[in-house]
C-alpha cells in the first residue's frame, strides 16, 4: 500500500515516465479508441480518446479514487440520471475499462462500480497525458 | 484536470463523511457484552472467541450494504486508518487489564464487569477514532 494519495501517485507517475512522455509526444503517438487490447501497458502518457469524453472523464476520475462505488453515489455525485450515467457505463465496461458487479434483489439490489486494471492504466496514462499536454502549452505561453 | 481533481475529492470526502451506524454500535457492544457474561460462567473462551468473530462478522452484511464507496488502497493506508486499529486494540487492554484487576481483588463477575468496561470504551472511542480518520483522510487528499 502507497501512502501516496492519489493524485500525487499520478504526479510521480508522469515524473518518472518523463523521457517516455517525450518519445511518445515526439513520434505523434496515435491517439487510441481504446478498446481493451489497447489500453497501456506502462504509465507512459496517452491521450484516450474514450476515457476524454467529459461525463466519461468524470466518471473514470470518481472510480479510480476508489476500490469500487456504488452505482447511486456516481450518479448523484454527477448529477446524471440513471439511463445517462448506465449508458456510459456500458460503453466504459465494453471497453473493458469498467466492471460491474450486481448484488441482492428486490429493493437491495445495488449495483457496484469498479475500475478495472486495464482502466486504472488507462486512465494513469490519460492523465499524464494531459499534464504533458498542459506543461507543453505553459512552456508555449509567451 | 481540475475536473478530475474535484472528481477524486468527492469520493473522499464521502468516505470521510461515512459514519458507523448507531445500531451497528450497539450490536457490538452488546456482543461484547454478552460474551463478557457468557464468561463469568463458562470457562470456554476458545468457543466464545468463535461466537464472537461469527457475530462480528454476521453484522458486516447489513453494514456493507451501506457503504457507497470504498476509497482504493492507496488512500486507504494504515497512516489514515491507525486511529481504527488503536481503537481495538485499547478496548482488547481496557477488558484484559480490567479482568485481571478485577480478578485480583476479588470482585464477583469480573468479566461481565470488564465487558462493561470495554464496551464503554469502544462506544466512547469510536466517534473520536472516525473524526480523527477523517480528518487524515481529508488531509491526505
Amino acid at each position: 500500500m502507497s501512502d501516496a494519495p492519489m493524485s500525487d501517485a499520478l504526479m510521480s507517475d508522469a515524473l518518472m515516465s518523463d523521457a517516455l512522455m517525450s518519445d511518445a509526444l515526439m513520434s505523434d503517438a496515435p491517439m487510441s479508441d481504446a478498446p481493451m487490447s489497447d489500453a497501456p501497458m506502462s504509465n507512459e502518457p496517452r491521450f484516450d480518446e474514450l476515457i476524454h469524453a467529459p461525463t466519461r472523464l468524470s466518471i473514470v476520475a470518481l472510480l479510480a479514487a476508489a476500490d469500487w462505488a456504488d452505482f447511486t453515489f456516481v450518479r448523484d455525485s454527477l448529477s446524471l440520471s440513471d439511463s445517462a450515467l448506465s449508458k456510459q457505463i456500458s460503453i466504459l465496461e465494453q471497453a473493458g475499462y469498467v466492471t460491474v458487479r450486481k448484488t441482492g434483489a428486490g429493493r437491495s439490489r445495488r449495483t457496484h462500480l469498479r475500475l478495472s486494471p486495464s482502466g486504472r492504466r488507462a486512465f494513469t496514462a490519460h492523465a499524464a497525458a494531459l499534464r504533458q499536454i498542459i506543461a507543453d502549452a505553459d512552456a508555449l505561453a509567451p | 484536470m481540475a475536473d478530475i481533481e474535484a472528481r477524486q475529492a468527492q469520493a473522499v470526502r464521502e468516505a470521510a463523511s461515512w459514519r458507523w451506524p448507531r445500531w451497528y454500535v450497539a450490536a457490538t457492544a452488546a456482543l461484547m457484552v454478552a460474551i463478557s457474561v457468557a464468561m463469568d460462567f463458562d470457562q470456554n473462551p476458545a468457543m466464545f472467541i468463535v461466537v464472537y468473530c461469527c457475530g462480528a462478522s454476521l453484522l458486516q452484511i447489513p453494514l456493507a450494504a451501506r457503504i457507497r464507496v470504498r476509497l482504493h488502497r492507496s488512500r486507504n493506508t494504515f497512516r489514515v486508518n491507525w486511529p481504527l486499529g488503536a481503537l481495538l486494540l485499547t478496548v482488547a487492554a481496557v477488558y484484559v487489564l480490567a479482568r485481571m484487576a478485577l480478578g485480583a481483588a476479588g470482585a464477583p463477575l469480573p468479566s461481565t464487569l470488564a465487558g462493561l468496561l470495554m464496551a464503554g470504551a469502544y462506544a466512547a472511542g469510536l466517534p473520536l477514532a472516525q473524526q480523527m480518520t477523517a480528518r487524515r483522510l481529508l488531509a491526505a487528499r
